[in-house]
């Protein structure tokens, strides 16, 4: 099913590339995912569709058309430009350069390109805001990385106990000082 | 007769896309996803082997080879393949329904809008 929706996909890309800048931004973004994958199933939503209503899908999506509604997705979805949607959308990565009226949110990364409207918030671990976007919203990055940042500062030496107020003695300073203090 | 693949400016609505609500586009589609509600359509739709409408679809041509239940109302012309399964009215100018397939509900054909189809028509199949 994947290898057959991507063969159609590819023979319709390559053909079109080079007439329509759409096409050809929908061809770019497969090809240099498909390198990495070769069985890689992607879903372009044309120019003239509009979707009323919850939309929710598994493959990797690129919208050129409408959605008005809600898209829970959990692959990558890519609103093209000259995409809109107006409701929420929840992925694994999200890349806007076209125009989302509503709250974004990714379990991995957001991408705002240069090209991209977007009034909403968003909630990413990753989020990336290239100059030239237009957004207004929040921005919330889930405490994900600061887990991670603990663990990684777990290990290090605990701080040594001092009674305050209290100077240290010459063996106390040097174990703290280590090698810096005079000898 | 390669009436399943869409023609180059086509969608294609993919296995694993559910959606709810209502559909309008103008232009090629092919929906191998399932989709509940209206479909409202200007060109050539195809229901894929794998899709599953439960819709009431309004289109030019329309081509059925996965699973509908709901009313089918187009303007040009229905078929349905040797795949698919269709329980619903039909209302067409032209009606074909290929030996195979698995057809429950009424045929409405009004024959006096045979021919105005857009152009790129039913003959070539």
């Amino acid at each position: 099913m994947a290898r057959r929706i991507m063969s159609v996909f590819g023979a319709n890309g390559e053909a079109s590339a080079a007439e329509s800048p759409a096409a050809a931004e929908a061809a770019a973004a497969p090809a240099a995912a498909s390198k990495q994958s070769a069985p890689l199933a992607l879903m372009t939503l044309g120019k003239t569709l509009v979707f009323r209503g919850e939309l929710s899908a598994d493959e990797d999506l690129v919208l050129f058309g409408r959605v008005e509604g809600s898209i829970t997705h959990s692959g990558s979805v890519t609103i093209a430009l000259g995409g809109v949607v107006s409701g929420n959308v929840v992925a694994r990565s999200i890349t806007i350069r076209g125009t989302v009226d509503g709250d974004v949110e990714a379990s991995e990364s957001v991408t705002v390109a240069p090209s991209a409207v977007l009034n909403g918030d968003i909630l990413a671990p990753r989020v990336s805001i290239v100059d030239g976007a237009e957004f207004n919203g929040s921005v919330k990055m889930p405490p994900r990385a600061s887990a991670e940042s603990k663990k990684a500062r777990k290990p290090a030496a605990p701080a040594p106990r001092t009674e305050p107020q209290a100077p240290l003695s010459d063996p106390q300073a040097a174990g703290i000082l280590g090698e810096q203090s005079e000898p | 007769m390669d009436n399943d693949a869409p023609k180059d400016d086509g969608s294609i609505l993919g296995a694993t896309l559910r959606f709810k609500g209502e559909l309008t586009a103008a232009e090629d589609l092919l929906i191998e996803g399932q989709v509940v509600g209206t479909i409202k359509h200007s060109r050539r739709l195809t229901v894929g082997t794998q899709g599953h409408v439960k819709a009431q679809i309004e289109g030019h041509i329309v081509s059925i080879a996965g699973t509908v239940e709901g009313d089918v109302h187009a303007q040009t012309s229905v078929a349905v393949m040797e795949t698919g399964h269709l329980t619903g009215d039909v209302r067409a100018p032209s009606v074909s329904i290929v030996d195979g397939a698995d057809f429950n509900g009424n045929v409405i054909m009004d024959t006096s809008k045979r021919g105005r189809g857009i152009g790129r028509d039913t003959e070539k199949r």
